[in-house]
């Protein structure tokens, strides 16, 4: 189900008022209520995989148990080996088994002795890299002992199945969420009215920003070939606000959602766009899955401790492993390494944590220093997305080919002035309102900024620009591909 | 009253001005409001419903023309309604029909309303299997031809998001002629089509003739099916073959255009029934907007140079 669709609009009221129904002092009936949720939630859009769902907390419920009550050290590794192979096995079975077929005939062709392997043509299971990121946190967790296992099934199979973040995330720790499934949950007003403002933030930044800015993008990375440097310089500077639209506007989504029901969620976007660099960017950029990755693999690897040189092999191995989290294609290993390369002059100048504090701080415009560097960061993250975006890395090959060519001062072709016009209007509108509560979690947290006639005011323009401005043929998020 | 209970009721309350606006929207863009939601495509919605508020169920129509944008866009309306002295014509070409759906369509009207002519439109794509055709039920598409776009029939195919969004695009389509997905209809349902040269998509210009192999045999069966229908029930079937411009027909194309002609004419004749195309001519790229759509000088000469060629028809004899 869509978050974007009529079938959500009828299903999150209907779920909300059932859950709060069942009352707040009825935990297992709210929790099971929940679980019922997410399986409806996730059928609608295949039914045929809940079983890969039902069997990854499955898997990881059990193994959590038997770490619990085992004392043997020994016993524990191998349980947490089982949770490991089930959980990447099946990820790597769906996600990359074809890819790794064609890059072995390819290098065994090369070679002189073709293998003739054939692939599968899996359908990727939408949400899987996230739901066993998310059940993995909880085994390695308790393996970890930073956790105890829950003994309610209820509790981990509703942590897991939670609809909201379900198919693209915030990627939870179970650490943050396994106890908010464990304790009595309260319907706080405040909470609830602030989670229907970020659901409406996050549409907004979807149907009308996102898809607006996808009709343009497809339009010219559909053929490079057939379009000038400037269309597809456009093209990615457009893409670079539809990627970062679709997917914190899910985000936005799932955690408004995750409140109206008394559950808070982590933060996966903090304005990435209103970074100074690159080190500041990607703390604000799919927090979720970056601090996934720092918390079960860069610290694993040894973090920082080891030195400049450690801190510069484990940087260029998560970027690398980011990449092909992404997807089973060398354009988003290319992506990763790209954007290790952009990393690292920061760790070995020391200035990759420079910029932590907030942007602007106290005034209402940045400095021209500040504004630099956020519109260099900008197009730094802008160019790494041409790989992000390519079907091919011939495609990168040939945007990068027209867009350092004499075509880039040539005017765009594209053909929908109108959208044009949208994204461009909608894309400001976007960033002046989000500029203006940077300090906050969403863009339409302004209580005490403004005054309530003007903040509903802004809420009803918000709904009339989506009803005027939403392409036909907006659809699935970008990251239920992943 | 419980807590979750009032915000539900604060929420309606708070949605109640969104309703207002969305109401006030839909009544000053009434014009555009789009046709009830009963098949996927936009065209056929559109066309249909026309059928109906032309008041053409009530008025019997003597001609009706059925295809793709071969029909909705190469036929032009007075040539057609001069040629057949026509009284009551209405054009019911759309976008995105392919021959087994143009007969299906074709069919199911001369059962119903027994006209005098059926001309039908098309080319060499209508018959190929290069794209993915939304398909639809007959049933609620003759409804909708026959009662019109009611609130009934609105609340039967209820989907607000599509009816705001086609609101908008129907803004273009209903009034821009330079927009291949024009939908603006004369009185008889044609739509003329007028790209400016800049408009001009360059894949839609290039795009070339199909070849043998993207033919299918089930469409041309469907072709054959209605050309022998339409005889026992006494209606003339007409097949006009909207030209590929000059600059599109290579040696191959051409080769493959006059062997799909020999084709379609042997399936019509074999049941009395009529071919014609313009090949006797050339067709200049300056009368097309694409490979094979002409504007709307172009369907003006192709429709009148194409008709001349007919014998007399059954009705007229």
């Amino acid at each position: 189900m869509l978050f974007n669709s009529v079938d959500f609009a009828v299903f999150l009221p209907l779920v909300f008022m059932g859950y709060w129904l069942i009352g707040p002092g009825r935990v297992r009936g709210q929790n099971a209520f929940l679980i019922l949720a997410g399986v409806v939630f996730y059928g609608w859009w295949d039914w045929r995989y809940l079983g890969l769902l039902l069997f990854t907390a499955g898997v990881d419920y059990i193994v959590a148990q038997g770490m619990e009550r085992t004392g043997s050290s020994a016993r524990r590794k191998v349980l947490m080996g089982i949770s490991l192979v089930a959980n990447l096995g099946l990820l790597g079975f769906f996600k990359y088994f074809d890819f790794f077929v064609v890059a072995f005939n390819d290098a065994f062709t090369l070679l002189g002795r073709p293998l003739g392997l054939r692939t599968l043509g899996l359908v990727l299971p939408v949400g899987i890299s996230f739901y066993t990121f998310q059940s993995l946190s909880y085994t390695i967790d308790v393996y970890r002992k930073q956790l105890p296992a829950t003994r309610d099934p209820l509790v981990f199979f509703a942590f897991v199945s939670f609809f909201p973040q379900l198919l693209a995330g915030p990627i939870e720790r179970a650490r943050n969420m396994v106890q908010q499934f464990e304790r009595p949950r309260v319907f706080d007003m405040a909470h609830a009215q602030d989670g229907l403002r970020q659901i409406l933030w996050g549409l907004f930044k979807k149907v009308v920003v996102a898809d607006n800015c996808g009709i343009l993008v497809d339009g010219a990375y559909d053929d490079p070939t057939m379009h000038s440097g400037a269309t597809l310089c456009l093209a990615t500077i457009f893409f670079s606000f539809q990627i970062y639209c679709d997917f914190s506007g899910y985000s936005d989504i799932a955690l408004g959602s995750a409140r109206l029901f008394g559950f808070t969620l982590m933060r996966n976007f903090a304005y990435p766009y209103f970074s100074r660099d690159m080190g500041e960017y990607w703390r604000r950029w799919h927090m979720s899955l970056n601090t996934w990755f720092r918390d079960y693999l860069y610290i694993p690897l040894g973090g920082s401790r080891g030195g400049k040189w450690m801190v510069l092999r484990n940087t260029i191995i998560i970027f690398l492993v980011s990449g092909f989290w992404h997807g089973a294609n060398w354009t988003f290993i290319s992506w990763g390494a790209i954007n290790a390369a952009f990393f690292i002059p920061l760790i070995l100048t020391g200035a990759n944590r420079r910029f932590t504090g907030p942007i602007a701080h106290g005034r209402w415009l940045p400095s021209w220093n500040e504004a630099l560097r956020m519109v260099y960061t900008f197009l730094l993250a802008t160019l790494t997305r041409v790989f992000f975006r390519s079907e091919t890395m011939t495609d990168a090959m040939e945007v990068f080919r027209r867009v350092f060519s004499a075509s880039l001062f040539t005017t765009p072709d594209f053909l929908h002035f109108r959208v044009v016009a949208f994204s461009v209007i909608s894309i400001v509108i976007m960033l002046v309102i989000e500029w203006m509560n940077r300090d906050r979690q969403h863009g339409l947290q302004m209580d005490g900024r403004a005054t309530r006639p003007v903040r509903f005011t802004l809420y009803y323009a918000i709904i009339m620009l989506m009803i005027l401005m939403a392409p036909l043929g907006g659809g699935e998020f970008i990251y239920f591909q992943f | 009253m419980p807590l979750p209970i009032r915000f539900v009721i604060r929420c309606l309350l708070y949605g109640l001005p969104v309703l207002a606006m969305l109401m006030l929207y839909c009544g000053l863009n009434a014009r555009y409001f789009p046709a009830p939601h009963v098949t996927r495509n936009i065209a056929v919605n559109e066309k249909f419903a026309a059928f109906a508020t032309h008041g053409m169920p009530a008025a019997r129509p003597d001609v009706l023309a059925f295809g793709s944008s071969m029909a909705l866009n190469n036929l032009a309306s007075n040539e057609v309604i001069a040629h057949f002295g026509a009284q009551r014509y209405f054009n019911l070409g759309a976008w995105g029909l392919d021959m087994v759906q143009t007969c299906e369509l074709a069919g199911a009207f001369a059962e119903r309303y027994h006209p005098r002519v059926i001309v039908i439109a098309g080319n060499l794509r209508d018959f190929a299997a290069l794209v993915e055709r939304s398909g639809f039920r007959l049933g609620p598409v003759m409804d909708l031809a026959e009662s019109g776009p009611g609130p009934g029939i609105y609340l039967a195919h209820p989907d607000l998001v599509y009816y705001l969004r086609q609101m908008e695009s129907n803004k273009l389509r209903y009034n821009d002629p330079g927009n291949y997905e024009c939908l603006r209809m004369d009185a008889h349902g044609g739509v003329r089509l007028d790209v400016p040269r800049e408009r001009i998509i360059p894949e839609r210009w290039e795009r070339p003739v199909p070849g043998a192999g993207d033919l299918m045999d089930e469409k041309y069966a469907a072709l054959g099916r209605l050309a022998s229908g339409l005889r026992s029930m006494g209606i003339d079937l007409v097949y006009v073959a909207p030209p590929y411009r000059d600059g599109i027909r290579t040696p191959e194309a051409s080769s493959a255009i006059a062997r799909h002609a020999a084709r379609v004419r042997d399936l019509l004749t074999t049941h009395g029934q009529q071919y014609c195309d313009g090949y006797d001519r050339t067709w200049p790229d300056d009368l097309f907007c694409d490979s094979s759509h002409l504007n709307g000088e172009g369907a003006k000469i192709f429709t009148a140079h194409a008709l001349a060629r007919l014998k007399p028809t059954v009705t007229d004899r």
